[in-house]
C-alpha cells in the first residue's frame, strides 16, 4: 500500500497528464454524433450568446460591405420577381398550376463559423422559435452552406459544407453530368468531385450547380466552376476540383430552406408496407 | 494575495478572448491562425506546481476548443506542451536551472526567443500532427506547421517585447 502510494506520488504529474489526455483523445476520435451532443448543447447554450454579443459589435464594421451585397441581391430578386410575374401571366393563359412554390426561405445571421481542417460548423441566430427544424438545407446568396443539425430555441448549429461527412449532389453544366461534391480539406473554396466517369465531357470553367435530387436544396443554385480536371490519379473516374464563387466562411447572412413538399417526397421514399 | 497571482488571473480571460475573437479570425492563406494564447504559458512562473500548471493548461485549451468548435485539439496540445515544459527549461538553462528558479530570475526566459520558439513549436507540432492523423496530407502538414509556427513566434515575441510581462519578481 505504501509502495503504491509512493509510486502514485512520484508519477503524479504523468498520471494527471494521462487523466486529462485520454478524454480529450476520445473526444477527438469520436465520430458518433449522438455521443457528442451533450457538449454541443453546452456550446449552443453558453458559447452562442457570447459569440452573438461580439458579433453585434464587429458587424458595424462590415455594414458597408453587407449593404453592397444586399443591393446586388435585391436587384437579382427584382429581376426574378418580374420574370415570375410574367410566367404567372403566361400560366393563366396556358392553365398551369400557378401556386407552385414548394420552397420557403428564412433569413438568419451567421454568428459563428468554425475553421478547423476537418469538421466545421456554423451557428445561426434562429431556432425552433422561428420554425427551424433539424435537417433543413442552408444556402447563401451565391451557393450552399450546409444542413441544420442541433436546434435550440434561439440558436441552430449547421453542419458546414466544409465537413468531411457532408456530400452535395451537383450537376456540371452544360454536359449535365451528376456527381457528389465534397470538401478538399485544403482551402475553404476548393471542393472535389471524384465520381464522374471519364466518358463524360467536362471542360475547365464549366458551371457547377445543385442537382435538385436531394430534398434539402432547390434546383439550379450555381455554386462554382471547374478549376482543374485530374484524369491520371484514377483509371475510371475524373477527379475534378471545383472553385466556389464565394468563401462560405466569410458569409454573414444565411437562408434556411424549408421544403413544403418534403412529407410527400418522404412518403414516396418509404418502402411499401 | 500576491500581485503576480492577480496578474495571472486577469491575464487568463484577456488572452482567451483575444485568441478567440481576434487572432483566430486572421485566416492567413486559408487555414493559418496565429496561436497567441501560448503567450500565457510562456509568462507562467517557473516556480508553480506542475499539477496546477496542467489544470490551467487544460482549462485554457478546452475553453478555446469550445469557443471555436474544435475537437479538443487545443486542449491536447496545451497539456502536452505544459507536461514537457520542465524538459524545455532543463535544455535551455542546463545546470543553472535550480539556481535561477530559486533566485526568482525566471522572467528572463519569457524574453528568450529560443524558449518562445520551443514552446510554440512543440504546441504547433502536436496540433498539426492531430490534423495529419485525420487528413493524411503531409504537404499541407509541413506548410501549415512551418507558417503557423513562424507567425505565432513572431507575434508572441513582438507582444512580449512591447509589454514586459514579468511574473517571477
Amino acid at each position: 500500500m505504501e509502495r503504491l502510494l509512493s509510486f502514485l506520488f512520484r508519477f503524479k504529474n504523468f498520471l494527471l497528464y494521462l487523466f486529462l489526455l485520454i478524454p480529450c483523445l476520445v473526444y477527438f476520435f469520436l465520430t458518433s454524433p449522438e455521443a457528442s451532443s451533450k457538449l454541443n448543447e453546452f456550446t449552443l447554450n453558453v458559447i452562442a450568446p457570447v459569440h452573438q454579443s461580439v458579433n453585434s459589435i464587429t458587424l458595424y464594421f462590415k455594414l458597408r460591405k453587407i449593404n453592397d451585397s444586399l443591393i446586388v441581391e435585391n436587384q437579382q430578386l427584382n429581376q426574378f420577381k418580374f420574370n415570375q410575374l410574367y410566367k404567372q401571366k403566361m400560366a393563366t393563359i396556358n392553365f398551369i398550376d400557378k401556386n407552385l412554390s414548394p420552397y420557403d426561405l428564412k433569413a438568419a445571421n451567421i454568428i459563428f463559423a468554425s475553421r478547423s481542417s476537418d469538421k466545421n460548423y456554423f451557428i445561426v441566430d434562429k431556432g425552433s422559435d422561428d420554425g427551424i427544424k433539424p435537417e433543413m438545407g442552408v444556402i447563401h446568396n451565391r451557393g450552399v452552406l450546409g444542413i441544420t443539425r442541433d436546434v435550440k430555441s434561439n440558436y441552430t448549429r449547421v453542419i458546414s459544407l466544409l465537413h468531411r461527412d457532408l456530400g452535395l449532389s451537383v450537376r456540371v453544366q452544360p454536359s449535365g453530368t451528376i456527381g457528389i461534391l465534397k470538401w478538399s480539406h485544403k482551402t475553404p473554396t476548393t471542393m472535389v468531385i471524384s465520381d464522374i466517369q471519364k466518358s463524360s465531357h467536362i471542360m475547365i470553367n464549366d458551371i457547377v450547380e445543385t442537382s435538385g435530387i436531394s430534398t434539402y436544396y432547390p434546383d439550379k443554385i450555381e455554386i462554382g466552376k471547374v478549376s482543374l480536371i485530374d484524369s491520371l490519379s484514377d483509371p475510371v473516374y475524373h477527379r475534378i476540383l471545383v472553385e466556389l464563387f464565394e468563401n462560405p466562411l466569410s458569409k454573414k447572412v444565411a437562408y434556411l430552406v424549408s421544403n413544403n413538399k418534403i412529407s410527400n417526397i418522404e412518403s414516396l421514399l418509404k418502402p411499401l408496407e | 494575495m500576491n500581485f503576480s497571482v492577480l496578474k495571472l488571473i486577469y491575464l487568463f480571460p484577456l488572452v482567451l478572448l483575444a485568441q478567440v475573437f481576434v487572432f483566430s479570425n486572421f485566416n492567413l492563406f486559408g487555414f493559418i491562425d496565429p496561436q497567441i494564447y501560448l503567450l500565457y504559458f510562456i509568462v507562467l512562473p517557473l516556480k508553480i506546481n506542475q499539477i496546477i500548471l496542467l489544470l490551467i493548461a487544460f482549462t485554457m485549451g478546452i475553453s478555446i476548443d469550445l469557443f471555436l468548435d474544435l475537437p479538443a485539439t487545443n486542449a491536447i496540445s496545451s497539456i502536452t506542451v505544459i507536461f514537457l515544459r520542465p524538459l524545455i527549461i532543463l535544455v535551455l538553462l542546463g545546470k543553472s536551472r535550480d539556481k535561477i528558479i530559486s533566485e526568482g530570475k525566471g522572467a528572463i526566459l519569457a524574453q528568450d526567443l529560443k524558449y518562445i520558439a520551443l514552446i510554440t513549436g512543440l504546441h504547433q507540432l502536436v496540433y498539426f500532427i492531430l490534423d495529419l492523423i485525420i487528413l493524411g496530407d503531409y504537404l499541407s502538414f509541413m506548410r501549415n506547421f512551418v507558417f503557423s509556427w513562424l507567425i505565432s513566434v513572431f507575434l508572441i515575441w513582438t507582444l512580449l517585447g512591447f509589454k514586459k510581462v514579468s511574473l517571477n519578481e
